[in-house]
C-alpha cells in the first residue's frame, strides 16, 4: 500500500475543489450552510456553527440531501442482496426517514467528522492550504 | 510441528449467493480476485455458488470438522444470512453448534455483524468478521469496496490472529479512504462508513491455538495459525 511505517510522514490528501464547495456545516443562525472552503477562508465562522448531532432528523436530512444534490444524476449505489439505488431514490429514502435513509445520513455525518479531524491535523488539505504549505 | 494446509487438507467453505445484479457483481469479483489467491496459498476451496447456496448443502458442508474457515456473501439482516433467492442459510437460534464450532466466519453481507456474528461466537466460532449495517458500494467503483472486504479473507488465509486481521483490514480501509478522498467524497464517504467493521472472537482475541508451533525460519510473532496448522483449539 505504499506505506513504509511510522517513520515516514504521510503525504497530505488534497481534497478536490468540487468537494470543498459542498455544504460542510450548518450555520447556527439558520441562514444555511457553510462550505469547507469558506470555513478555511474565514476561520471565525467555526464559532457560528451548530453541532450536527443536535439537529433534528429533518434538518440533518436536508443537509445530507443538499450535499447529495451535488452528485451526478446517474450516481448509483449497490446494496448486497438489495439491488441498486439511484441518487433520486436515495434522496427519497432520506426524506422518508427509512432505515436506509437514516443510515445514509449517519454515513455523511461520519464523513464530515473524519474530514474535520483530518483537516485539523493537516492530513487533509483544501486548495488554499496547499499553496500556503508551498511557501 | 504444524502441518501445511495441503497436508492438513482443511478446506475453506465459500458461499456466493449470486441471484440479483448486486450479488452477481460481488460473486464475479470474488471468483476472479479472491479464490485464485486461496489457490496460490495452497488452500482447498469448496464453493456453494448460485443455486447451490442452499441451507441443506450449507448445513452438511459446514458441519465437517475439516472446514476451518467459512467465507460467505449474500443478503443478510441482523439475525439471518441468506443464500440463493434470499433463502435462509444461517439464522440465530436455528442452526447446530457444529456448523460454526471451531471455525472462523466472515460474511460480506448487510447487518449480520449485529446479532448473528456474536451468536456464532457464543456457539463456538473462533471468530466472526462482518458488518453491523448495510454493506453498500458505489456503482462503477465497486472494486475498492470488495477489495477492502477481501483483505479480511486474505489476512485469514495467511493465518494472522484476529487482532492482526482486524488491524490489517482497518489499515487497508484507511488507505483506500484517503486515496478516494482526493478524488470524490461520495465514494470515500461510503467506504468510510464501512471501516468500523466489527469482529468478535473468543480465546482472548487470538486465532492461534496454544499448541500451535512456529514453523522453522518463521518468527513466532509473524507465524500464522489456523489455516496453516492442523491443530484445533
Amino acid at each position: 500500500m505504499g506505506e513504509t511505517g511510522a517513520v515516514r510522514k504521510k503525504k497530505p490528501v488534497v481534497l478536490p475543489e468540487r468537494d470543498v464547495n459542498k455544504p460542510f456545516a450548518v450555520r447556527a443562525d439558520g441562514s444555511g450552510y457553510v462550505t469547507l472552503a469558506e470555513l478555511q477562508a474565514t476561520p471565525e465562522l467555526s464559532g457560528k456553527l451548530v453541532d450536527f448531532a443536535s439537529l433534528s432528523y429533518e434538518k440533518q436530512a436536508d443537509f445530507t440531501i443538499a450535499r447529495l444534490e451535488h452528485a451526478p444524476k446517474d450516481f448509483r449505489i449497490g446494496i448486497i442482496g438489495g439491488g441498486y439505488m439511484s441518487r433520486d431514490e436515495i434522496i427519497k429514502e432520506i426524506r422518508e426517514g427509512s432505515e436506509f435513509g437514516r443510515g445514509f445520513v449517519r454515513s455523511e455525518q461520519l464523513w464530515i467528522e473524519r474530514v474535520r479531524e483530518k483537516v485539523s491535523k493537516g492530513e487533509y488539505l483544501v486548495r488554499g492550504q496547499v499553496s500556503e504549505s508551498l511557501r | 510441528m504444524a502441518k501445511s494446509p495441503k497436508a492438513s487438507g482443511r478446506p475453506i467453505l465459500a458461499i456466493d449467493s449470486a441471484w440479483d445484479p448486486a450479488t452477481k457483481t460481488v460473486a464475479e469479483y470474488r471468483k476472479k480476485k479472491l479464490y485464485p489467491y486461496f489457490s496460490k496459498q495452497g488452500l482447498k476451496l469448496t464453493r456453494l455458488a448460485g443455486r447451490l447456496a442452499m441451507r441443506i448443502l450449507f448445513r452438511v458442508r459446514a458441519q465437517r470438522k475439516a472446514v476451518l474457515f467459512i467465507t460467505g456473501m449474500g443478503h443478510g439482516s441482523e439475525r439471518v444470512f441468506t443464500g440463493h433467492d434470499c433463502k435462509t442459510l444461517l439464522e440465530v437460534g436455528n442452526y447446530a453448534a457444529q456448523e460454526v464450532e471451531n471455525k472462523i466466519i466472515h460474511l460480506l453481507s448487510c447487518k449480520t455483524g449485529a446479532e448473528l456474528g456474536p451468536d456464532t461466537v457464543k456457539n463456538g466460532a473462533i471468530a466472526f468478521f462482518g458488518y453491523a449495517e448495510d454493506f453498500i458500494f458505489v456503482e462503477g467503483r465497486e472494486g475498492v469496496f470488495f477489495e477492502c472486504d477481501c483483505e479480511i479473507d486474505r489476512a485469514i488465509a495467511e493465518g494472522l490472529t484476529v487482532a492482526e486481521v482486524h488491524d490489517r483490514v482497518v489499515a487497508r480501509f484507511e488507505y483506500e479512504i484517503d486515496v478516494l478522498a482526493a478524488q470524490d467524497d461520495l465514494i470515500s464517504g461510503r467506504l468510510n462508513a464501512k471501516s468500523a467493521m466489527p469482529s468478535f472472537s473468543r480465546h482472548q482475541q487470538t486465532l492461534r491455538p496454544p499448541q500451535c508451533e512456529a514453523a522453522p525460519n518463521v518468527s513466532r510473532d509473524r507465524h500464522s495459525c489456523r489455516l496453516r496448522c492442523s491443530a484445533v483449539v
